[in-house]
């Protein structure tokens, strides 16, 4: 079971879904909060959802304040980069690069990938936390080497 | 890289030894508690007794910048915009560091920075934003930073500001 658990955080960064700053949260899990980094990844998810229904909503609306869309996104990139949420990060970062210069057809297009790259993210690390809290606190609170 | 670091840590403890009046100006023990965490271990600064303010709106960042300050054995709080960072200040409460977010509603980290030092607060303030631009940076440390670290924040980095802040061990 550790080892299956092992090898699914493994193909996380092989793939690109998480980076170093992940590794950093799970080396503050200790004996007093031994499911710390899955406190911090329900928190992200529940304000990223927030965030991606505010930017629906605004997309929706059809009128493209880029402003107020780049600062949701600012938002969002900031906790995706807190997490090690890395292929989310960059989708987030190509979202602001279309606000930027004002492209509102690119920003429809790269934000369905925003959407694809959390829903696939969050899929994904529920799985490996279900199975983290079966193995048991060990193999989550040590860092890879 | 592990025996140049055997080879400076016994240099160093060598100096300490003969040179009192270096050790007392360098605090000892902050000192080598932060060398030691340059090296790879995480140190405890419990005894110091130090105690910060996280000003953050985001909830994830909130969570995790108390915890890192927890594990350094720094007693913390945690507040959601400027406004709420003067607030506390009002209300009495004094912090030895300041963890301060820039982009936040109501107050934003540089109008709160700016605030907190007309008000003669003279806590160390450190920033800790996403925004790395030159000129962003510049606009913030010049409200009345001590330092400035770009976000994610980590272990290293929070040693690196508390570094860069001289704290010192209390008596």
């Amino acid at each position: 079971m550790q080892r299956q658990v092992a090898l699914i955080k493994k193909s996380l960064f092989d793939q690109g879904y998480l980076d170093e700053q992940f590794m950093e949260l799970e080396e503050l899990q200790d004996d007093a909060n031994p499911n710390f980094v899955e406190e911090v990844a329900t928190l992200y998810f529940k304000d990223s959802i927030r965030l991606i229904n505010s930017i629906d909503q605004a997309l929706e609306r059809g009128s493209f304040d880029f402003n107020r869309l780049d600062n949701y996104m600012h938002q969002f990139k900031g906790s995706s980069t807190s997490i090690g949420a890395s292929k989310v990060k960059t989708e987030c970062t190509m979202f602001r690069e279309y606000c930027r210069v004002g492209n509102a057809e690119g920003c429809l297009r790269i934000f369905q990938q925003v959407k694809k790259e959390h829903a696939t993210l969050r899929k994904k690390l529920e799985h490996y936390f279900q199975l983290a809290r079966q193995a048991g606190p060990k193999e989550t609170a040590r860092r890879s080497k | 890289m592990i025996l140049f670091l055997c080879y400076i840590t016994t240099g160093l403890l060598l100096l300490i030894r003969d040179c009192n009046e270096f050790l007392s100006f360098c605090h000892k023990h902050i000192f080598l508690e932060v060398f030691f965490a340059m090296a790879g271990e995480v140190p405890n600064l419990a005894e110091s007794k130090l105690t910060a303010l996280v000003v953050d709106d985001n909830f994830v960042n909130q969570s995790i910048h108390h915890k890192l300050l927890d594990r350094l054995g720094i007693k913390n709080d945690v507040v959601c915009n400027g406004q709420e960072a003067v607030d506390v200040h009002c209300s009495g409460r004094n912090y030895d560091l300041i963890l301060m977010d820039m982009d936040m509603p109501i107050m934003n980290g540089i109008q709160a920075t700016k605030r907190l030092r007309e008000m003669g607060i003279e806590s160390k303030i450190a920033g800790v934003t996403t925004r790395a631009e030159e000129e962003e940076v510049k606009e913030f440390m010049e409200a009345g930073l001590n330092d400035f670290q770009e976000k994610p924040l980590t272990i290293s980095k929070l040693v690196s500001i508390l570094h860069n802040l001289d704290f010192y061990v209390q008596a």
